[in-house]
This record gives structure tokens, sequence and C-alpha cells, in this order.
């Protein structure tokens, strides 16, 4: 246990076939087919893996092919990243071969927030005084127009 | 968090190791060492295998040898199996060779053969 660092690392010569889940720190250097969910994920060189990750930070070396939804994603200049990409920031050293559907927008957070300002906006029919304030200040959509 | 190079990758380490706080359900096959101190609900085909204390293992085990300080449910196939004192095994073991230290839970069916896996 003690010399178990706070990671863990499927070998070079691991193959791993399932599901992985609460997984801090985890590195990958050997063949993963997996569902996996960590805070960071590593994949080294020679590592591939196959399979959906959710995880704050994904740095990719190796292969990897799946539906990815990461707060940060770095594919460094041996990458090689195919299927899809969600993410909210993205770095892509140069050399790094990216074959897939990039979307920035992981977080639901965005929509979330979009949709409570819609929220607030259509909030003020609560008083007239308030209404007659709102209506004032921006006009109001004029649908008749 | 990017721009940090100690982030990058160093050489691959050639061992496996599953910790503590991780859950895995599937199978996992290395030919190196691999410790293991999660949860595993699955299959493990291992050279080496240390099941940790804190681990909790489900299934079937095949390895050359088994160093267990963990819990283990299921079978073991192995050449070698070493059961420390914190062990707690259920099921079946299959081995050659067994040490069984003073404390270890066994609750177990034993077959004496050449492994023929591992």
């Amino acid at each position: 246990m003690d010399k178990l660092g706070s990671k863990t690392v499927i070998g070079a010569g691991a193959t791993f076939t399932g599901k992985i889940a609460n997984a801090r720190v985890i590195e990958v250097h050997g063949k993963v087919n997996a569902d996996l969910t960590a805070e960071k994920v590593t994949i080294g060189e020679a590592g591939h893996f196959d399979g959906a990750i959710r995880a704050d930070l994904v740095v990719v070396s190796g292969h990897y092919e799946g539906k990815m939804q990461a707060g940060s994603v770095w594919a460094t200049a041996t990458a090689s990243i195919s299927g899809k990409l969600h993410y909210e920031t993205l770095q892509m050293d140069r050399g790094a071969a990216l074959n897939c559907h990039i979307v920035h927008n992981w977080t639901a957070k965005n929509a979330v927030a979009a949709q409570t300002d819609n929220n607030d906006a259509g909030l003020p029919l609560a008083t007239p005084s308030d209404k007659a304030k709102n209506g004032a200040v921006p006009p109001p959509p004029e649908e008749g127009a | 968090m990017f721009g940090k190079n100690s982030d990058s990758p160093v050489a691959p380490p050639n061992h496996s190791q599953i910790n503590e706080d991780v859950r895995i359900r599937g199978t996992i096959t290395v030919s190196e060492p691999l410790v293991v101190a999660g949860q595993l609900d699955g299959e493990i085909n291992a050279d080496t295998l240390h099941i940790a204390s804190t681990a909790i293992i489900t299934g079937e085990v095949a390895a050359k040898s088994v160093t267990i300080d963990g819990r283990v449910l299921g079978s073991i196939v192995a050449d070698k199996v070493f059961l420390s004192a914190t062990a707690h095994f259920e099921g079946q073991l299959h081995c050659k060779g067994v040490a069984i230290d003073n404390g270890a839970y066994v609750d177990a069916k034993f077959t004496k053969e050449p492994a023929t896996n591992g």
C-alpha cells in the first residue's frame, strides 16, 4: 500500500476491459477499453484508450477513441484522438492528430446560466411597478410590429 | 495546469496499480506486476499480483504468484499463493503451493495442482 502513490496506473503490458469509477489520478500506458470517471487522466505515448472519459483534466499522448468530456484537454505532439471531444479549455501541441468532433461546452453550466438569465428577464411580472420599471428601461419585445 | 512540463508523461512504468479509492468492473490482463488496492469486480490475469489490505476483489484471479493482504471472494488459480495475517479469502483455491499466515481468514476449497494459467 505504502509504495502505492495516489494514482492508478495501467502499465505498458496491461490490458483492461470494463468500467473504472472514482479514480482520482489515472495513467494509461497499456490498452484500455473502458468507461472512465476520474479527476486527471494521462494517456501515455504507448497508451491506447477506447471508451468514454469524464474528467477534469485529460493529457493525451497516445491514442484515444471515444467520447471525452473534460474540463481541460491537452493533446501533446504524439496524441491521436478520434471520436468526440467536449471540452472547456483545449491545448494542442504541434503534431497532435485530432480527428474528431470537437465541442466547446462540456459543462451544462453555461446552458444553465443562460437559462437562469432568461428566467430572470422573464421574472418581473411580480408587481405592476416592477413591470413598469422594467418595461421603461429596455423596450419590450414588440410582437405586433 | 497547461504550461507545466512536469505534467507531461514520463517513461511508461512497467507495473500497474489500481489505487485504493478506485472501483473497477471488468477484466484486467497484465504481464507485469500488478498491485490492487481498490475494489475490483471481475477477472484478473497477472504475473505477480499483490492484493493490498484495502482491496476487495470479487471474481476470478489467475496469476503466477499472489500475495493477499485484503479481501478476495472468488476463485484463485496460481502457482504460489501467500495469505498474510490481514487476508480474508472465501472461495476456491487452485495452486501448487500456499502459505497462510496466522490470523488470515480462509474459507475455501483447496485443490493442489499445477496451475495452467498465469
